[in-house]
């Protein structure tokens, strides 16, 4: 196990340095001049030149490089162009808001998406799987800023059940002390629970918004990986045997499913954290998204970098925690296949 | 004590639809607490509302974004403060000025120095004095500085900072190269606000002498406001700064700006009673919140401009012809009826009607295709293809662009519509790279001599089409350092029959000052900047 451990480790490490140069070229690519942008047409060239020289935009590219790996060596993402500070610090002062839906979205879609798949599979060919089928259709097809629109005008401005877009917290309302930075979470933890419960009235229709698109992918997963297993020796010999549907469902299926179904979470999250700018811009999440989105505007190249390069990281982390988990559930993996 | 899996299965199960049920019923249950706290009961009631940006920088000399100038400028004070009209749906600022942190201020005989005493015991929010010692650091900070706003010291004739001496502890004295009445207009604009020289001195580094970044998101307030509450991500609240040389000047119990970064939500948050006040919404938008019962619009005329630029150094944009037969065919009133819904104005000219010098003698440019047509024929220019780029994240000017692209269609000249990303429209913009392009300016201090120079001076900043014209740029700087009003309209007159003749860029329109605010908002205030004062806003 030690050894798979290392070598997932390994892979993980060598990934993120990739992630690094192809986001650090990626950006390089996309026209447009940070420093007169954040300047304005009114700045001089001169001053232009100076602003460039302090972010040494005007080294040549492979010194630029060779700065910025360094940098991130020693934990320095650059400065933030449009705003002076330290993209670092900007990323983080987000990354909790984002980090909260996108596990709210998460929850959202595997408490969909899980007994949908797991009822398709049951009845497999009959009507509720019809059903379920159907709902996978529609939830992969709505787009996430038309489903938000729509849940923002119907829920929000016409029925009044849930709170306007105007992101985590009522507007005026002080956030709970920090620990964690996930305020329903923080509220909790430091004996604010009213805080806990305003964050979660304005987490969940952006949560919703999120997971319900989602819930189709899980949904379609477990519902195939449950449907293959129901094929295999062991479950049909379980039935023969006449061990409860219920229970061959839970614990035989089901748990020989987790590998797919695994990887269907791990991507789904990887989407949740990376995808969800549209939705963070349309409720006023103040997360990473948001902020990318207006990096793009900006031509902010420091910000959209280490957008990409902290949301791909987190990416690798999770599929990196996946691939241990795989190893705790299958031991054929964790022993490289010598339990076979 | 053991469970069996099934049991536990039931139970994760059961944890996760609570979770989720508590999800959506706390979403749907109790009302949120009412918007700006505590202070609701005061007297002087709180307002929340919703800017086109965020607010990005606390410093007035550093701010980024709109709502940035508007909230900084809510933390100093000037020396002197714009006297506002009452007649229209909004406060206006005029060419007049009274004292605010100045008790008195001279100018000389030759109008080139300028003395000006402070009233006696100023404090910042902290409660140390204000003295002539900050008014000279500012002012040389702005000149020497970290921010951007030095390019406007030459216009008024200041170059170096021992043009700004402090005679004793109230007293300041600015001597300028020369006499113009811009002057005033400047030192009543939030960049030339009054900042703290002891917490300049306390924070700044050797590699900050000024403190840029202490003061980018701190502030030790001359102004109206202090800032109570700033989330860069998400909002700020202002509350009334008790140091504040004159209560009475502010209406409200303060201010919290929400950042919401969709104007659609902006509008809804709005029509629900969340935020008092909205800028930025889409105009379409805004006309159907006309009819909505307890809502009001709030749209003034404004002296910025919105024009089509060519690069008069790139064929076939290099012939004036060319240019004039452009601005015939162009189709000005449906721009304002079918773009703009009706919250514009025609362009009057490149110095608008209500600005100063305005001279309604100079001819405009009207639709006429077969006149546009016959202009191109006479200068012997057959049909061409070009591109129209714009600013992709303008909405307005997307939409003028197909009546343009039309318009120029019936003339001969096939428009290939062109939106880019802002950052890449102003590189290339600078760089001289586009041929047709559209784009709007203001001219702050509603002083047209500085509206000329920044869209058409030789080399000028905004002068994206390379044009170039010695007589205007000797017009133009000769009419910054007069202050004769007869003089100044002659030579505005002058500068605007060679914009007209040589026609480098066309007006198109002038954008209303726009705002929706709920019934019972009133104080909508309009600076010589063009920005919303939040001071004098108010809610009944």
């Amino acid at each position: 196990m030690t050894r798979y451990i290392f070598r997932r480790l390994g892979i993980s490490l060598l990934t993120v340095l990739g992630l690094a140069l192809v986001v650090f070229l990626v950006v390089r690519i996309l026209p447009g001049d940070a420093a007169a942008a954040r300047l304005g047409p009114e700045a001089s060239e001169a001053d232009i030149e100076a602003l460039r020289k302090s972010y040494g935009l005007d080294q040549p590219i492979i010194v630029q490089l060779g700065d910025y790996l360094l940098g991130l060596l020693q934990g320095d993402l650059g400065t933030a162009v449009s705003t002076g500070r330290q993209v670092a610090d900007e990323m983080f002062m987000r990354l909790p808001a984002t980090l909260e839906l996108a596990i709210a979205g998460l929850i959202v879609a595997l408490l969909i998406g899980f007994p949908l798949g797991m009822l398709a599979a049951a009845y497999h060919g009959r009507m509720p799987d019809g059903f379920a089928r159907i709902f996978a259709v529609i939830g992969s097809s709505l787009a996430p800023v038309w489903l938000g629109l729509m849940l923002i005008y119907g829920l929000y401005s016409v029925a009044q059940l849930f709170p306007g877009p105007v992101g985590r917290l009522p507007i005026g309302m002080t956030p709970p002390a920090h620990v964690t930075g996930l305020y329903v979470l923080d509220g909790l933890l430091t004996g604010n629970p009213e805080s806990s419960w305003q964050a979660l009235r304005y987490l969940a229709l952006p949560a919703i918004t999120l997971g319900l698109g989602a819930s189709a992918a899980v949904l379609k997963m477990v519902r195939s990986a449950m449907i293959a297993t129901a094929e295999s020796g062991f479950v049909r010999t379980a039935r023969a045997y006449g061990v409860p549907t219920g229970e061959v469902l839970w614990r035989d299926q089901l748990r020989n499913a987790m590998l797919q179904v695994l990887t269907a979470i791990g991507l789904v999250f990887g989407f949740l954290l990376g995808g969800n700018v549209v939705v963070e811009r349309m409720f006023s999440w103040p997360g990473v998204g948001r902020l990318a989105f207006d990096a793009l505007g900006s031509n902010d190249l420091e910000l959209l970098q280490g957008f990409a390069l902290i949301v791909g990281t987190i990416y690798i982390v999770l599929n990196f925690a996946v691939d241990l988990v795989y190893g705790l559930i299958d031991p054929r993996i964790r022993l490289g296949g010598k339990a076979s | 004590m053991s469970i069996s899996r099934s049991r536990r299965s039931r139970l994760i199960l059961a944890t996760g639809l609570a979770l989720a049920g508590s999800l959506i019923f706390s979403a749907c249950s109790a009302a949120a607490p009412e918007p700006g706290g505590d202070d609701s009961t005061s007297e002087k009631k709180p307002l929340v509302i919703s800017l086109d940006s965020s607010v990005d920088i606390l410093d007035p000399q550093q701010y980024r974004s709109r709502a940035a100038m508007v909230t900084s400028g809510s933390l100093v004070e000037q020396f002197i403060e714009q006297k506002y009209d009452d007649d229209g749906s909004a406060r206006v600022g005029t060419d007049e000025f009274e004292n605010a942190l100045a008790e008195k201020y001279e100018y000389s005989e030759d109008r080139k120095v300028l003395t000006i005493t402070l009233r006696e015991g100023l404090t910042f929010k902290d409660g140390s004095p204000l003295t002539a010692e900050d008014v000279v650091w500012s002012i040389v900070r702005g000149l020497e500085g970290p921010g951007y706003i030095k390019v406007l010291y030459p216009m008024v004739g200041l170059t170096s900072a021992d043009q700004f001496v402090a005679l004793d502890e109230r007293t300041v004295q600015i001597t300028a190269n020369f006499a113009t009445p811009l002057l005033d207009k400047m030192l009543a604009m939030q960049p030339f606000g009054i900042l703290s020289k002891e917490s300049g001195e306390e924070h700044k580094t050797a590699d900050d002498p000024w403190a840029a970044e202490w003061f980018r998101e701190n502030d030790n307030s001359s102004g109206p406001y202090t800032v109570k509450a700033y989330d860069p991500t998400s909002s700020i609240t202002l509350a009334p700064n008790p140091n504040y040389y004159d209560q009475d000047r502010i209406a409200n119990g303060g201010v919290t700006i929400q950042f919401v970064s969709d104007p659609a939500q902006r509008a809804l948050l709005l029509q629900s009673g969340e935020i008092d006040l909205a800028q930025g919404l889409p105009l379409d938008q805004v006309k159907e919140l006309e009819k909505v019962d307890g809502l009001t619009v709030v749209s003034e005329t404004s002296h910025l401009l919105q024009f089509l630029g060519f690069n008069v150094e790139m064929a076939p944009f290099d012939n004036p012809a060319v240019r004039r037969a452009v601005a015939q065919a162009l189709p000005y009133d449906t721009f304002i009826s079918d773009v703009l819904y009706g919250y514009a104005r025609p362009s009057t000219g490149v110095v608008p009607e209500g600005m100063v010098t305005h001279d309604a003698d100079i001819n405009k440019f009207e639709q006429n295709l077969d006149q546009a047509k016959k202009t191109l024929t006479d200068a012997g220019v057959a049909p061409f293809n070009t591109t129209l780029s714009f600013k992709q994240s303008s909405a307005v000017e997307a939409r003028a662009a197909v009546y343009i692209q039309s318009a120029l269609a019936e003339i001969g000249i096939t428009v290939e519509v062109r939106p880019l990303p802002d950052a890449e429209f102003t590189q290339r913009a600078r760089g001289k790279e586009l041929p047709m392009f559209m784009n709007s300016f203001l001219g702050w201090g509603n002083d047209p001599f500085y509206l000329m120079s920044g869209l058409l001076s030789t080399g000028s900043g905004n002068n994206f089409g390379n044009y170039g014209n010695a007589e205007l740029d000797a017009v133009v700087q000769t009419g910054f350092e007069t202050d004769d009003a007869g003089e100044r309209d002659t030579l505005s007159s002058a500068a605007q029959q060679i914009i007209f003749d040589e026609t480098p860029i066309i007006s198109m329109w002038n954008p209303n000052w726009t705002f929706v605010v709920r019934d019972g908002v009133t104080g909508i205030t309009k600076d010589n900047t063009e920005q919303l004062r939040l001071q004098y806003l108010a809610k009944k």
